[in-house]
């Protein structure tokens, strides 16, 4: 059978030629498409290492001097430190609440964040480091609900100090092979400043836009800003949207110390949403889906419109395939091994054009920054794995496409009378 | 009409037709109708065409180092309010932290798009004023906390209602009671420049004044004008610029060739990048449409061609009773062309819908949501450029099957029978 498929192509190369340019032009692009697509999917289905379903993020913000509730008598430093220490007590008694933290406005879990050279001991190497930070003695780690790694005691958490660090297991290796708390002291070259790392937490990433598990918590101290943010962890089995509810209806009346009031309350996983959303990335994937179904749409008309009006001018050759026995699930075999052996060598061709723009420009590597130094461990920056993978992907949904494009045709042509068809002849 | 017959007489043909002609031309719509909203004038950015921007400087320390912010008050005052080049001159302050209002009934403040602007804000743009006026040159110069408010962000403040009702009422944004004094239509957050929910007068900031670290002409306002000479303008700023730097040791300003026009500003990617030129971002766009119009092309080239055959027989008889190959050319063309316009009715009406739906936000960077009026859809610009685009599909995916079918000898064309 083969044989006479390879026959009928051959033989209809010139009509088969357009839609043998766009099955290899569809291969290059689907391929482009797909690989973007794929690549922002895989990073979001990674374990983020902590539960960001029951995280909140609470923005507070100073009254302003000519409101009427500003207490100057709070408008010192000490003053700020003590309200802000007075405001997490209150979201910490809030109904539903399980632990709270505070940080700088823009220094929550999974912000943008500054990207730091540390090196090790003496070692002239530099590892580029993620930096989290964090305010000691507001309870961050219990709240992002963080964990300890094996060897490192829980109670590290409760009495890590400014110009400390805590390393997640990923990054922990990069200094000490054997994951454990790196026991020299890390060093800023750029600043000279030094950090000594005092624990290991399970990995984590910081957001899901993130494909890093290498990340350094830095301890700082409170600062009295303006504006900082809370988060705050609810208890397990909390609803969301009822706890949000009942926060806004009494935030304003209950929420405030010294000149500290509540701006916002949004869930962390609207913010991570938004982040994505604002950074381009849920476009860059939705626009990539678009795209590939537009393609594939006009893909699957192409297949469809050349098959029908083949098929309808070949009703005499299947009338005489009939004649001499062949039945309708040949003929339908027969024109479906058109389509996929036509499909094939196009996408031969078109995923071959690729590799060498692939090979030129690299695959799509999606959000890695730097800091971002665990990317190499997966299949992504894998150029083999990787080129194989998307390959395989594109082959499959282009062979889906061809084979309802064609198949519609090649059940209708099956159905030709051999008598009528031989008697047109 | 004879279109009507083809359709009637292959209308599998016909609807593969016009339906690839339609998703090509949606999709082309929509990138042209995008590409159109960020750079023509609309709503409320009339003057885009002769609007000049500066946004951002640079100024170099005695210390060493540099500061990039934007302008002082005092640079603002004393130079670019008086600038000889410019009609019209604003200047504006968008601060980068989120802005927060609350709700008349309550609940906690939700976040809004605030813009410190002087009154002549309402001079560069044109809104239109549903209630109200914008604040007078006595509260911008006293500083008075009052607003000039966006239609949904009213109602969402205050509640629904007649944009009457909200004028006299106080909106509170980051804990500061502003008196509304003015609503006015609101526009789409992809309208960058002009787009706020509140709009209050700068003097009524707390340190609109304040230089950032002390440091001469640096500080928080930046500027739209409107000018009949962008070269003039852009002279005029390089001479004062060049002025700074004479007179003040150690300190060197740039201004990055600012002022430039709306479409350099759109399409620039960073301020300092002097070398930019706006027929690189045309080509992408170009390289886009044909990357949208080349697949359907070779589509309807592989149905065409496979439809000609159909009518070899057709064809030869006619070219037996003397038709030539360019009459039969003309025709057939001529009927695919018809054939397209009709796609392209149904791919216009197919873009509206997908414009409506939201579908361009994926073309923009981040996401904005973009309410596309009709006024951005029904475009002189696009429907020209929607014709274009038909009759370049139709060339495209027409003539060189057709051209070949009728090349056939005409004995071969009448075995076809």
């Amino acid at each position: 059978m083969l044989r006479v498929i390879f026959k009928n192509l051959w033989n209809r190369r010139s009509r088969y030629a357009w839609l043998f340019m766009e099955l290899v032009l569809v291969t290059v692009i689907a391929w482009q498409l797909i690989d973007r697509s794929v690549v922002l999917m895989y990073d979001r289905s990674l374990p983020m290492g902590y539960d960001i379903d029951r995280l909140v993020k609470i923005d507070v913000s100073t009254l302003p001097e000519k409101n009427a509730d500003f207490k100057p008598e709070y408008d010192t430093e000490e003053g700020r430190i003590n309200s802000i220490h007075a405001f997490l007590g209150k979201v910490r008694a809030f109904d539903g609440v399980e632990a709270a933290m505070a940080s700088g406005a823009y220094a929550y879990m999974g912000s943008p964040q500054l990207n730091t050279y540390y090196t090790y001991d003496g070692s002239t190497d530099t590892v580029m480091v993620s930096g989290q930070f964090f305010w000691t003695g507001t309870d961050f780690f219990r709240t992002i609900g963080l964990e300890p790694a094996d060897g490192t005691p829980a109670e590290v958490f409760d009495n890590v100090a400014p110009g400390e660090v805590i390393l997640t297991e990923t990054l922990a290796r990069q200094f000490s092979p054997d994951g454990g708390v790196p026991t020299a002291k890390l060093f800023n070259p750029n600043t000279g400043e030094g950090v000594r790392a005092v624990g290991v937490v399970k990995d984590v990433r910081r957001s899901p836009l993130r494909r890093s598990y290498s990340l350094a918590f830095v301890a700082l101290a409170p600062v009295p800003y303006d504006n900082f943010a809370c988060t705050a962890r609810l208890k397990d089995g909390v609803d969301m949207k009822t706890f949000i509810d009942e926060f806004r209806s009494r935030a304003s009346r209950e929420l405030t110390a010294g000149n500290y009031a509540v701006k916002a309350v949004t869930p962390y996983t609207e913010l991570f949403a938004g982040m994505a959303r604002e950074g381009g990335i849920t476009n860059s994937y939705r626009r990539g889906m678009a795209l590939t179904v537009f393609f594939m749409l006009n893909l699957l008309l192409g297949v469809v419109g050349s098959f029908y009006l083949q098929t309808r001018r070949r009703t005499g050759e299947i009338g005489v395939h009939r004649a001499f026995g062949a039945t309708r699930g040949k003929i339908r075999t027969i024109l479906l091994g058109e389509s996929f052996v036509l499909m094939t060598v196009a996408f031969i061709v078109g995923i071959f054009l690729y590799l060498q723009y692939g090979l030129a420009a690299g695959l799509d590597f999606g959000y890695e920054e730097p800091g971002d130094t665990t990317v190499a461990d997966t299949w992504v920056s894998s150029f083999g794995i990787h080129f194989a993978a998307i390959s395989a992907i594109v082959y499959v949904v282009m062979l889906v496409c061809v084979a309802v494009g064609t198949y519609f045709p090649a059940r209708e042509a099956s159905r030709v009378n051999p008598i009528d068809a031989l008697r047109n002849e | 009409m004879r279109i009507w017959q083809t359709i009637r007489h292959n209308k599998l043909f016909a609807a593969i037709y016009i339906f690839g002609t339609a998703l090509a031309l949606a999709s082309t719509t929509v990138a042209v109708v995008v590409l159109n909203s960020m750079i023509a004038p609309v709503y409320p950015e009339y003057d885009r065409l002769s609007s000049a921007f500066i946004q951002r400087l640079s100024m170099e320390l005695p210390e060493g180092g540099n500061m990039g912010y934007s302008m002082s008050y005092d640079l603002v005052r004393d130079h670019m309010y008086t600038l000889r080049n410019a009609r019209k001159v604003s200047a504006y302050m968008e601060p980068w932290e989120s802005a927060y209002a609350s709700r008349s009934d309550g609940g906690l403040d939700f976040p809004v798009k605030i813009k410190y602007t002087d009154p002549a804000f309402f001079d560069v743009y044109s809104f239109r004023f549903l209630a109200g006026k914008r604040y007078s040159d006595a509260e911008f110069e006293s500083g008075m906390p009052v607003a000039v408010v966006g239609e949904k962000t009213a109602r969402e403040a205050f509640g629904a209602g007649d944009a009457e009702q909200y004028i006299g009422k106080d909106i509170r944004v980051n804990f500061t009671d502003y008196r509304v004094v003015g609503v006015v239509k609101e526009s789409t957050p992809a309208q960058t420049d002009s787009y706020a929910g509140v709009y209050v007068p700068y003097t009524s900031k707390q340190d609109y004044d304040q230089a950032v670290n002390g440091i001469p002409w640096i500080g928080q306002l930046k500027l739209v004008t409107v000018t009949d000479s962008l070269d003039a303008l852009q002279a005029e700023i390089a001479e004062l610029e060049a002025r700074f730097n004479a007179s003040h040791e150690g300190y060197q300003v740039h201004f990055f060739g600012q002022p430039v026009s709306h479409a350099v500003k759109t399409f620039r990617p960073g301020i300092q990048d002097t070398e930019f030129r706006l027929s690189g971002v045309f080509l992408v766009f170009a390289l886009v449409i044909m990357a949208l119009l080349i697949i359907p092309s070779l589509n309807l080239s592989g149905i065409i061609s496979g439809h000609m055959e159909s009518r070899m027989a057709e064809m030869g008889l006619r070219k037996s009773f003397g038709a030539t190959r360019v009459r039969l050319l003309r025709e057939v063309l001529r009927e695919n062309l018809w054939l397209t316009f009709l796609g392209g009715i149904v791919g216009y009406f197919f873009a509206y819908m997908m414009l409506k739906a939201g579908v361009a936000d994926l073309f923009m960077s981040y996401g904005v949501a973009t309410d596309f009026t009709n006024e951005m859809i029904f475009s002189p610009v696009v429907f020209l450029s929607v014709f274009l685009i038909c009759a370049v599909l139709n060339t495209l995916s027409g003539l060189l099957p057709v051209y070949r079918s009728l090349g056939r000898p005409v004995v071969e064309s009448l075995n076809e029978k």
